[in-house]
């Protein structure tokens, strides 16, 4: 089974990277390889509760990456990409694992492909 | 007093959220009386074509088709 | 005048338009990735009134409990009235 690791640097909403990364998590997971969604720098603040689109325009990304959980994807946070952009750990979505830049080193050495957004 | 509002479109329409921002901006600024030009250079004409298909996410197209019929003036 | 902030607090244009409203006394309008310039300790010293884009916010998970104080919520009809009744608008970085 492919192994894709997808790396998220962008924070959501403002450009369109978090979407593309979430929805080919998805779409990846619907395949049943085996996904892995790394957020680094900003993109740490796409797994941050709370977000509210009502009235906005736009899809709700906290409800897809939820979705992306449900389908088995695997989501891991960097550590020190939380505190920069000042994301606690109990503001995170449920079921994202805080992780170091060794682990994501590891992650990115286990994946037979990675993609970055 | 009516004033004129001139926004400035650069970025293709699905990359940034800069199409929803100047739709939304152009739109109160239009309910308000004032006149709203929008000059769209580089890839923001993009956000002109015709066909667009984007479902799920704001059409350009469609928005914008919109804003002129509610008196917004499109410079390409 | 006024000074539009859309990009993010890590960024070279959302610290260039911080300091281009802190220097120049302008009001402050923070929307798309530039709302987590509201966040408590982010703006530091600034002369002018700051606002944030209530749909950007929320779209954001900001909460109010994380808000900087001096930061007022506006909508896009309250930003329309300030961009027309302003003699300069400077932006968006």
């Amino acid at each position: 089974m492919a192994a894709v690791a997808m790396i998220l640097k962008r924070s959501p909403y403002g450009d369109i990277n978090a979407a593309e990364a979430v929805r080919h998590a998805l779409g990846a997971a619907s395949f049943e390889m085996s996904v892995d969604l790394i957020l680094v720098d900003g993109g740490v603040l796409l797994a941050k509760k709370g977000q509210d689109d009502t009235g906005t325009g736009f899809t709700n990304l906290e409800g897809t990456l939820k979705d992306c959980l449900e389908m088995g994807v695997a989501v891991y946070a960097d550590v020190a990409s939380l505190k920069a952009q000042r994301v606690a750990s109990n503001d995170l979505v449920e079921n994202v694992k805080i992780v170091g830049s060794m682990e994501i080193a590891g992650l990115v050495k286990e994946a037979t492909t990675t993609m970055i957004f | 007093m009516p004033k004129t509002v001139t926004l400035y479109l650069s970025t293709s329409p699905y990359s940034y959220e800069n199409t929803l921002t100047s739709s939304r901006i152009a739109e109160s600024a239009l309910s308000k009386g004032h006149t709203v030009n929008l000059i769209a250079s580089a890839d923001g004409v993009y956000c002109f074509l015709t066909k667009q298909k984007a479902k799920g996410i704001l059409n350009a197209e469609e928005e914008f088709a919109r804003l002129i019929q509610k008196g917004l003036k499109v410079y390409l | 005048m006024l000074v539009m902030i859309k990009s993010a607090p890590d960024t070279t244009d959302g610290a260039l338009g911080l300091t281009l409203a802190k220097e120049s006394g302008a009001d402050l309008v923070l929307l798309q990735n530039g709302v987590y310039f509201a966040q408590k300790e982010r703006l530091g010293t600034v002369p002018g009134a700051v606002y944030v884009l209530d749909d950007d916010k929320r779209l954001r998970g900001l909460k109010d409990s994380e808000m900087d104080d001096r930061v007022k919520t506006i909508d896009y009809d309250k930003l329309t009235d300030m961009i027309t009744s302003g003699k300069k608008v400077t932006g968006m970085f």
